[in-house]
């Protein structure tokens, strides 16, 4: 998550769908996320506000799975998460917004991420003090 | 001094024309009845009530005119016709416009913000009353505005007759000879009541909350299976004197409905009602409003001294809004004690906001403090409360704000075949 520490990335994201290819957007279809940490871990959050993260309770990786005939089934699934470096000097909050819906094979997904690359959980941002990767 | 011309080239740039060696003095000026467009002035105009009921029900019109230091600038203001006089302000203790029909101000400092217009007689045709600003300057070039102005005798008739099923208000014949039905846009899932507010003298009169349309048809019946398209928004227009109805059956059904639709409402029968019971009316739809209310931090702590900044929309009477409803918004301004407690009572209205606020924290969002409080036209959300119960709401304290990456991507990538890195 922090360029040059990982050259293949901190979080692993899978997404599976079966059918791949669907015939209309109508249909239900089952399908599975799994968002891994390749190093440290990650805790799943319903804080209203993730501006600290907690010191314990991260697990390796996040499932979330639909079949399509369950009641509660959704095409689209934001998961909101906290990330802590397996060293504990890299602490995140982050935002996946998944939409699995596309009857193509191709589908999108958003990204959003806050990084506290200083070994603090605090994660209150600030626009004038954002450290800029390039 | 030289005078000089301002042109607009065919590139809309403005260009000076007649420059010579010698200094050339310009002078910019411009004037307006500054509350509407120009094209609405005159192809729309404004509509006046005749001043019958109160001797100080004027209408309030802005102008503007300047440079206050224009050489030689003189402001007058005239009228076309006598069907309206003009004063400097609503209490009429100066008269503008009243015995002659123009004023002018040769000092523009004097100018008023606003003028003060009551109508003297009806008007007889659409927009039959012009008012003209004209600005001239030391070399006698003008700057010029006109209003149009519409002057009807108003009468207040509250109605609640207007039939959901039927699509249904008014018909009449136009001057054009076309028989139209005036009524509602219809919202079957609203739960509004609808009443018209009825200008006599004029073809229209009607309507719900939010707006209304004119249908055209041939059919006169009220044949709820008819399919009635919508012609335009309807616009002030006389084009006949009152309201007719088409059809005896139709009159009956809708007066049969009115009386007992007002008598069910406020016990008694409102036909023509004056000014006042009209603003009683209206402010019958406000509700009392008594909140109390808790605030506390992340940490179940009460907080004190959070700013509770509260605002209140509330009915009121506007005789010129479509239906003489209008609305006007209360701003209080109070804090929470040690307790994080904090209230409002014996406050009246429609709806009910506010904002906490107190440095260094924040509240979320997702956290409801918008409520409807009088359940005449929408589904009441104000939940009860008491010095006992009060509501709760929660603020978290924000921490030192921190040097963080802020990342967004927004990606596609292939289904099944693929595992994403992010990186």
């Amino acid at each position: 998550m922090k360029k040059g520490r990982r050259k293949e990335g901190e979080i692993k994201v899978t997404l599976e769908r079966n059918p791949k290819k669907m015939v209309t957007y109508q249909d239900k279809y089952d399908w599975e996320l799994k968002i891994e940490a390749i190093e440290g871990g990650i805790q799943r959050s319903n804080d209203v506000f993730m501006y600290l993260a907690p010191d314990d309770g991260y697990y390796k990786q996040i499932e979330i799975s639909y079949k399509k005939d369950e009641k509660n089934w959704k095409r689209d699934e934001i998961v909101h998460f906290y990330y802590k470096s397996d060293k504990g000097d890299m602490y995140a909050r982050v935002t996946l917004n998944f939409r699995t819906g596309n009857p193509g094979p191709k589908t999108g997904m958003t990204f959003t991420a806050y990084v506290n690359p200083n070994g603090s959980p605090n994660l209150e941002y600030d626009v004038f003090k954002a450290i800029n990767l390039n | 001094m030289r005078r000089g011309s301002l042109f607009i080239d065919e590139n809309n740039e403005i260009r000076l024309l007649h420059l010579s060696s010698s200094p050339v003095q310009i002078y910019i000026h411009g004037v307006s009845f500054s509350e509407m467009s120009r094209e609405d002035k005159l192809n729309k105009g404004r509509i006046i009530l005749m001043n019958d009921e109160s001797d100080t029900d004027l209408i309030e019109i802005p102008i503007k005119a300047g440079p206050h230091d224009l050489p030689g600038g003189r402001l007058t203001l005239s009228r076309n016709n006598a069907k309206i006089n003009v004063y400097r302000d609503k209490n009429k203790s100066v008269s503008i416009l009243t015995t002659n029909d123009t004023y002018t101000w040769s000092n523009l400092s004097t100018i008023p913000a606003s003028i003060w217009v009551e109508g003297i007689t009806e008007s007889t045709t659409d927009r039959g009353t012009e008012l003209t600003l004209e600005l001239a300057d030391i070399n006698n070039l003008t700057s010029r505005d006109v209003m149009k102005l519409t002057i009807i005798a108003a009468k207040v008739d509250i109605r609640t007759d207007f039939d959901y099923n039927l699509n249904l208000g008014y018909s009449y014949t136009d001057a054009n000879g076309f028989e139209d039905t005036v009524g509602p846009l219809l919202f079957p899932t609203m739960r509004h009541d609808i009443f018209a507010y009825v200008a006599e003298g004029q073809s229209f009169a009607i309507i719900s909350y939010f707006s209304f349309y004119a249908y055209k048809s041939k059919r006169n019946s009220p044949d709820s299976s008819r399919t009635l398209t919508i012609r335009e928004k309807i616009k002030p227009n006389i084009v006949s004197k009152g309201i007719s109805f088409l059809t005896k059956q139709h009159k009956e059904t809708v007066e049969e409905r009115r009386l007992k639709s007002v008598r069910n409402k406020l016990g008694k029968d409102l036909d023509i009602v004056s000014k006042e019971q009209m603003k009683n009316y209206i402010a019958s739809m406000n509700e009392p409003i008594d909140f109390y209310g808790k605030v506390i931090d992340q940490n179940n702590n009460p907080l004190k001294d959070v700013k509770v900044l509260f605002k209140i929309r509330k009915n009121v009477f506007q005789p010129l809004a479509l239906v003489g409803v209008g609305k006007d918004f209360e701003r209080i301004v109070t804090e929470t004690d040690a307790q994080g407690l904090f209230k409002l009572e014996s406050a009246e209205g429609e709806t009910l906001g506010f904002d906490l606020v107190k440095e260094g924290f924040r509240v979320s969002s997702k956290g409801k403090r918008r409520y409807i409080v009088s359940g005449f036209n929408m589904k009441k959300d104000f939940p009860k409360s008491s010095p006992n119960k009060p509501i709760i709401f929660t603020m978290w304290k924000k921490l030192e704000s921190q040097a963080l990456i802020f990342m967004i991507t927004i990606m596609a990538y292939l289904m099944m075949v693929r595992q994403l890195f992010l990186t």
